[in-house]
């Protein structure tokens, strides 16, 4: 029988926030370009998904946008994300007018523009689709009546749906909108369809940052990190009681690329790993107890049985970490090899000696780590782990004491 | 010049002159654009910041800074490379002509001289890399005069005419 669950991911709506967090950096970026009396101040969640106050000496504009990421659907007037959306920023324009004559929307989308079918209500408003996709027309230079009117009817029917309580809202300022009024909230909204999807903001965004005036070549490597910390510091000023203090400016921008100079560069990948392929695999079968018995008859058994068990929990290391370890793992040989031929010699060894010899090989193994750490990541660095990888040399063909 | 710098700046002038094709009679006109150009593929910012700005203006203070100090630094290099390059004919692989109007030398490269195996190596692919990134924004490079390579890497981004 087939049992179903409950699905509680969340992954749908979390990369709308994605989305927001991305075009607002975006954004910012755009603007932190626009010379040196230029200002802004973006947030998220304040009115609309991304707020946008910016200027320069001369001119002024408050800008709200709304994301929307469906990336296979189309949109028309008539789809209730961009229906709800005409009566939140209705409610902003109403609103905000009086204070702000330079108001303005954004309405983004990873959709396509589609086209509006008849539905039960077009139908009881005697409402007939032109031909042409309405927001096509309403994006066009010259908004005809027609068009405007049915833009209006659907937004007013919108709009008593959802305020059908007490509350009304600014319902009966949207009635009396006249064409002309009307047509000019039509034209404060801008609309882009068909735009990057979070991955495209992503890389847009990095390539900002790498081509703003802030950047230099110390920064070099650093683009993933200033983009987060921008990402960071929208999200966490969202919460701020204080209202002026949701938005982030023009020079925290700056300071999180100066202070990114500052940060320690990450350190590099090492690519000792590709060694393994030049060596040539010695013919060695045997495993680590037979090697032990054959220069020491005398070995304690369950001493072996432990030193077995610690070889392999290396090997758990490497399938956990991959290339980096295979890097760790070429390293050990090669600071075993130095010395190894010193160490040996003679025929039959003692229990301490072979004690001896590992614990060298793991000193002089740490020692070399220790300095290569300087310049390269390695998953483990600690003597212990190290010790396993030496015995796990001796257990696979590559190390013997003969 | 340490002794180790001269390996280094051989390795890269005969490989400069092979990707350009200056072999065999073919020209490298004028040996004073050699210096920036090895700057250029072997320092670990410099095309990068070039490419960064689109070669134009460089908007960074410090990318500034970093462009001035190559510049200053080949021009001090500059007659080492001669003396470079003297050492290198008289060893039979480069061939040093100078032209009748003036006084530059050009230099091309005798291909018969080198392995073929050198230029194959695989610690050249950076440096042929960025030869190649170079090669597509900047062109002509072996014929064109030195002026015009200087302000194409250095003019337009903000090492000011008085340091020519």
């Amino acid at each position: 029988m087939n049992t179903s669950t409950i699905n509680r991911e969340a992954s749908d709506k979390t990369k709308g926030f994605r989305l927001q967090k991305l075009r607002a950096t975006n954004l910012a970026l755009d603007e932190l370009e626009k010379g040196a009396f230029s200002f802004f101040y973006i947030a998220i969640e304040q009115g609309e998904d991304v707020a946008k106050i910016s200027g320069d000496t001369e001119t002024d504009e408050e800008y709200y946008e709304e994301d929307k990421d469906y990336p296979t659907s189309n949109f028309s007037i008539n789809s209730p994300s961009v229906k709800n959306t005409l009566v939140s920023f209705y409610d902003l324009y109403a609103e905000r007018w009086r204070e702000s004559n330079n108001i303005c929307f954004g309405f983004y989308t990873t959709a396509e523009v589609g086209k509006e079918n008849a539905t039960k209500l077009s139908k009881a408003l005697g409402i007939t689709f032109p031909k042409e996709k309405l927001i096509d027309l309403i994006r066009a230079e010259e908004v005809e009546d027609s068009t405007v009117g049915i833009v209006k009817k659907l937004l007013v029917a919108e709009y008593e749906t959802q305020y059908d309580g007490k509350n009304k809202g600014n319902l009966e300022r949207l009635k009396k909108e006249s064409a002309n009024s009307f047509r000019a909230f039509l034209k404060s909204i801008r609309w882009f369809f068909g735009k990057d999807d979070n991955e495209a903001l992503k890389e847009a965004a990095l390539i900002k940052i790498r081509k703003s005036q802030f950047f230099n070549y110390r920064l070099d490597g650093k683009e993933e990190y200033i983009l987060s910390v921008i990402e960071e510091r929208i999200e966490e000023r969202q919460h701020n009681a204080n209202y002026s203090e949701r938005f982030i400016d023009k020079s925290q921008i700056e300071l999180i690329f100066n202070k990114a100079e500052s940060i320690e560069g990450s350190l590099k990948q090492d690519f000792a790993w590709k060694g393994w392929d030049a060596i040539e695999v010695p013919d060695d079968t045997r495993i680590l107890k037979e090697k032990i018995y054959d220069v020491c008859s005398s070995f304690d058994k369950k001493e072996i049985s432990r030193l077995t068990r610690r070889a392999c929990t290396a090997r758990f290391g490497e399938r956990e970490s991959g290339k980096d370890y295979l890097s760790l793992k070429y390293r050990v040989l090669e600071a075993c090899e130095e010395i190894i031929y010193n160490q040996i010699g003679g025929d039959d060894l003692s229990q301490e000696k072979i004690g001896l010899i590992i614990d060298s090989l793991r000193d002089k193994a740490s020692a070399s780590i220790e300095e290569l750490k300087k310049d390269f990541h390695y998953p483990v660095n600690n003597s212990h782990s190290i010790k396993s990888i030496v015995l796990d040399l001796f257990d696979s063909c590559y190390l013997s004491f003969d | 010049m340490s002794g180790e710098d001269f390996y280094f700046f051989t390795y890269n002038v005969l490989l400069i002159l092979k990707e350009l094709n200056c072999t065999d009679g073919r020209l490298f006109k004028d040996y004073r654009k050699l210096p920036f150009m090895v700057d250029v593929i072997s320092d670990r910012h410099l095309l990068d910041i070039l490419f960064r700005n689109d070669f134009g203006e460089v908007k960074s203070p410090v990318d500034r800074k970093h462009l001035v100090g190559s510049y200053t630094n080949c021009k001090i290099k500059t007659s080492e490379y001669l003396k470079l390059l003297f050492s290198l004919e008289k060893q039979g692989y480069v061939t040093l002509s100078s032209s009748k109007r003036s006084s530059q030398i050009d230099v091309t490269l005798n291909k018969g001289a080198i392995s073929k195996e050198f230029f194959k190596a695989e610690v050249f692919n950076q440096e042929k890399e960025k030869l190649s990134a170079l090669k597509s924004e900047v062109k002509r490079m072996s014929s064109m005069n030195f002026e015009t390579l200087i302000s194409k890497i250095y003019m337009t981004d903000g090492v000011t005419r008085w340091a020519l």
